[in-house]
């Protein structure tokens, strides 16, 4: 084992500044534990944030949902804590708690009062339980249940829920993207506590984890603590991430399913750049361009003139490998799928061959923009935004390079982006129709 | 009059502008500024067989004016990156927008014009009645949102709050043009205004920005909107809505409470945040950690209505465990109605509320909301700032009395979605003292008139 000053040594690695107000840093243990720090004296409060790189694209095929189901797991006992310790602690303490599993990554988050007890008490937490986690039968199955209860609820019963599983499932067919991060209801109910231990000791792991801390602390204090905490914690052997490309979709795909609905849905999806792909940043314009907005093309064809739905919405996938851009249809009762997957292609086709005016152009930079700030108005805005692109793209100054990419794109580059994306042959489409509608 | 948080946070700056009530929050660490333009109101001023009226003429002021189409005035209001929504609820309308700093003059302006010269085009207003008729016959397809719209119904019979406040679809069909333009004529006047500007925006730069918009509107007050008394329920009435193929119930029980002015309310809010409103606390605790029931479990009341609130207990269990844990829940709310809080819950609520109100006032999107419930409620602007020490002034021993004196433990609503087949039985059985009424998850929606 290294001496105790040897594993508290704290490197700094990088720096951003975002605006006069706004500055991050990365430093690193020797343990590998990366730190990412903003100090934001705007209000009296931080949030503290830990994400692990592992998501539902490092599962088993086999047994999908395990780690969301772990990260269920996280708010039980330790060696050291009684289940529901961590929970009551936290909220005598007034603490906002929560975290998230998807694809690429989970993350656990809490935000407080500016306080050094505060911090001093989440960090005591984070630690422990990120190695002394207890995973016994009885907690395991308690918490079973209210996993299946989530899925029930966000997918089984859950219109657009079960048309997302369902259009990614169509869309992929080899890449892990392929399978939902809530897991399958067949791999939840054959999970054991011995495959979540094994899960547990293989990614719950110093450097294999990022802490953002964003808001009221005092930078070195806060390191010290950090490091004197977390520097005594062993490295584990990380596998490699699934190394599978998804192989190019060759025909456009429709799959359609039958629900009790009043108004039809769909997804019309295209596989799209990752998220360090430059055209990312180039599709999201696009997005702005066909979906935002009463005066949006998509919008004005589809639910305006030819009256065939009545929303819409554009969603650019956020990941660290190949994704895909989603637009979410509410049909009007009756419309036909094929018409209004014929209005969707025609719309992003004329995008592929016609000029962008100014007008959309602008449009679609100062939107993006609000958006980004809107997200960076709190302490857990900022800490998820640095968050995510430490963990998916190892560096968490992306999270600000959105305004240098929208300004740099021009019509021409959002045109090539458009034709490299919206081929009808890399289409997938996905609808729920009321019964006795699906032929 | 400013207020400004202890130590750090928005500084909030109140003051009249041409009649109408000008509130700032002021934050100046990022360039954009959040806007309310709230006209008091809301849909308990829709008539009788007009639901729908005030959200119909909302919308339609951002669907062309007396200067620019539709298109345009949207094309140019895109353009700017900003954005803007009509949302009416029970007591105010509001247009809600954010924007760019930069672009805050030129979206200000197109705020004036949509509610100072709308064009109220007839043709505009026959495609919006039909696409909000839509997007209520949508609604039910989610099963969250269709449990709220049974327990509103449950909860507020025969009273106006049991009216959508996007309206009823036969009513919003018998609406005309000229209702419209009278009940712009009505509500758009300044003694109903409240404009709260936050971000990166002083109150002098403020008031400069919405002096056209608050000098064009007449001086004259609305009507009152009288809102008449909410009345209670008798015994137990379960309202099952019947959608096939459920496999979970999303849950509700509820019963009207006190209104924001009510002098229990504050302590109200407190027992049920110390009953059902962290993950800890007995109702979650129960339903979700000990039996995993549910993935949600929680208790809420409204502390800032102007009318009658109700306390809602939430849950989705699956289908199978629906009749176990609706008794469950049953009990739990007796006990809790009995006045009879678990040992040590009240302070460890106040204690959690105390620690927790800092998260609450951290930035301007957080305090927008309560400031303009606050200011619908005639209470001075500094009271969300007051919380803290109200909280310590509470006397937490007599939370329970208060509870107990404002909630009869025997009468409450339960609305749940679930496929009727599978559910009505079991219920009868085990609750035989209850009325148990079986609704179709499309009532309401009149699809039969449309396909013919």
């Amino acid at each position: 084992m290294a001496s105790s000053k040897a594993c508290q040594r704290v490197s700094f690695e990088a720096v951003h500044r975002f605006n006069p107000v706004l500055m991050a840093a990365r430093f690193r243990l020797a343990n590998g534990l990366r730190i990412v720090l903003m100090p934001d004296r705007r209000a009296a409060v931080f949030a503290f944030q830990t994400w692990f790189c592992v998501g539902s694209k490092h599962e088993d095929p086999g047994l999908t949902g395990i780690a969301h189901l772990f990260e269920h797991l996280m708010f039980k006992g330790t060696h050291a804590h009684p289940p529901g310790a961590f929970d009551r602690e936290m909220e005598r303490r007034g603490s906002q708690t929560n975290a998230a599993t998807w694809v690429d990554w989970t993350y656990y988050t809490e935000a407080l009062a500016a306080r050094s007890d505060n911090l001093e008490t989440v960090v005591g937490f984070e630690v422990d339980r990120m190695t002394n986690l207890i995973l016994d039968e009885a907690t395991f199955r308690s918490e079973l249940e209210v996993v299946k209860n989530e899925r029930r609820m966000m997918v089984d019963d859950s219109v657009t829920g079960a048309l997302s599983e369902l259009l990614y499932a169509t869309a992929y067919t080899e890449h892990p993207y392929r399978w939902p991060t809530i897991g399958s209801m067949q791999h939840l109910e054959a999970a054991t506590p011995a495959e979540l231990e094994r899960f547990y000791r293989t990614y719950y792991a110093p450097n294999n984890a990022t802490l953002v801390l964003v808001g009221a602390l005092d930078p070195i204090d806060t390191l010290t603590l950090l490091a004197k905490s977390y520097g005594p914690l062993p490295p584990q052997s990380i596998p490699a991430p699934p190394d599978i490309v998804e192989p190019k979709q060759e025909a456009a795909k429709l799959v359609l399913m039958e629900r009790p609905v009043v108004a039809p849905q769909m997804m019309i999806a295209f596989h799209a750049p990752a998220q360090g792909d430059p055209r990312h940043a180039q599709l999201e314009m696009l997005s702005e361009i066909l979906t935002a907005g009463d005066n949006a093309r998509l919008y004005r064809r589809l639910v305006t003139d030819d009256r065939l739905a009545t929303e819409l919405v554009g969603y650019v996938s956020p990941f660290a490998e190949p994704g895909l851009y989603e637009i979410v249809v509410t049909a009007r009762p009756g419309a036909e799928p094929e018409r209004i997957i014929d209005a969707v292609q025609q719309e992003v086709e004329r995008v592929c061959r016609e000029p962008l005016s100014i007008a959309e152009v602008d449009k679609a930079r100062n939107g993006l923009e609000l958006a980004l700030l809107e997200g960076l108005g709190s302490v857990e805005g900022c800490a998820e935004a640095l968050g995510h692109f430490e963990t998916t793209r190892d560096d968490f100054s992306e999270a600000f390079a959105g305004p240098a990419a929208w300004a740099d794109a021009t019509p021409d580059d959002l045109m090539r982006a458009a034709a490299s994306i919206f081929r009808p042959e890399n289409r997938t489409t996905v609808a729920a129709l009321p019964a006795g509608k699906v032929a | 009059m400013t207020v400004a948080a202890p130590s750090a946070g928005p500084r909030l700056h109140r003051q009249q502008v041409h009649g109408a009530t000008l509130l700032t929050l002021e934050d100046h660490s990022l360039p954009l500024v959040r806007t309310f333009v709230a006209l008091r109101g809301g849909a308990l001023a829709d008539p009788p067989g007009g639901a729908g009226l005030n959200q119909v003429m909302l919308d339609l002021l951002l669907r062309g004016t007396e200067l620019r189409c539709r298109q345009e005035f949207n094309a140019t209001l895109e353009q700017l990156g900003s954005t803007l929504q009509a949302v009416t609820g029970a007591t105010a309308s509001v247009l809600r927008g954010v924007c760019l700093r930069r672009n805050l003059d030129a979206t200000l302006e197109l705020v004036a014009e949509a509610l100072l010269r709308p064009a109220l085009d007839a043709a505009e207003m026959s495609s919006l009645v039909d696409e909000i008729v839509e997007s209520l016959r949508a609604e039910r397809d989610d099963d969250d949102t269709l449990s709220e719209i049974f327990l509103r119904r449950a909860l507020y019979a025969g009273h106006p709050l049991g009216r959508s406040p996007q309206g009823e679809i036969p009513e919003l069909q018998c609406l005309e043009p000229a209702a419209i333009r009278a009940a712009h004529a009505e509500r758009v006047r300044a003694p109903a205004a409240i404009v709260m500007l936050a971000g990166d925006v002083t109150p002098d730069e403020a008031r400069s920005a919405v002096e056209p918009l608050l000098a064009g509107m007449p001086r004259d007050a609305p009507p009152t909107v009288e809102i008449p008394p909410v009345g209670a329920p008798t015994g137990l009435h379960i309202t099952v809505v019947d959608k096939p193929e459920r496999t979970q119930s999303p849950l509700r029980l509820a019963c009207p409470v006190v209104d924001g002015n009510h002098p229990d309310a504050f302590a109200f809010w407190v027992g049920t945040v110390a009953f059902g409103g962290t993950f800890t606390a007995p109702f979650c605790r129960e339903v979700r950690d000990v039996r995993g029931w549910s993935y949600t479990a929680h208790a809420d009341f409204d502390r800032r209505g102007l009318h009658t609130q109700p306390i809602v207990l939430r849950s989705a269990p699956s289908t199978d465990d629906l009749v176990d844990c609706l008794a469950l829940e049953l009990d739990l709310y007796r006990e809790f109605a009995a006045g009879r809080l678990e040992k040590g819950t009240a302070e460890f609520a106040r204690t959690f509320l105390l620690n927790h109100f800092p998260l609450r006032v951290a930035t301007v999107a957080d305090m927008m909301v309560p400031v303009l419930r606050n200011e619908l409620l005639c209470l001075p602007p500094g009271e969300l700032l007051e919380v803290p020490g109200r909280l310590e002034a509470l006397d937490v021993d007599g939370v329970g009395s208060r509870v107990r004196r404002n909630l009869n433990a025997d009468n409450l609503v339960v609305v749940l979605v679930a496929t009727a087949d599978t559910i009505a039985t079991p219920l009868r059985q085990r609750f035989p003292d209850a009325v148990v009424d079986v609704v179709d998850y499309r009532e309401g929606l009149h699809l039969e008139k449309k396909n013919a």
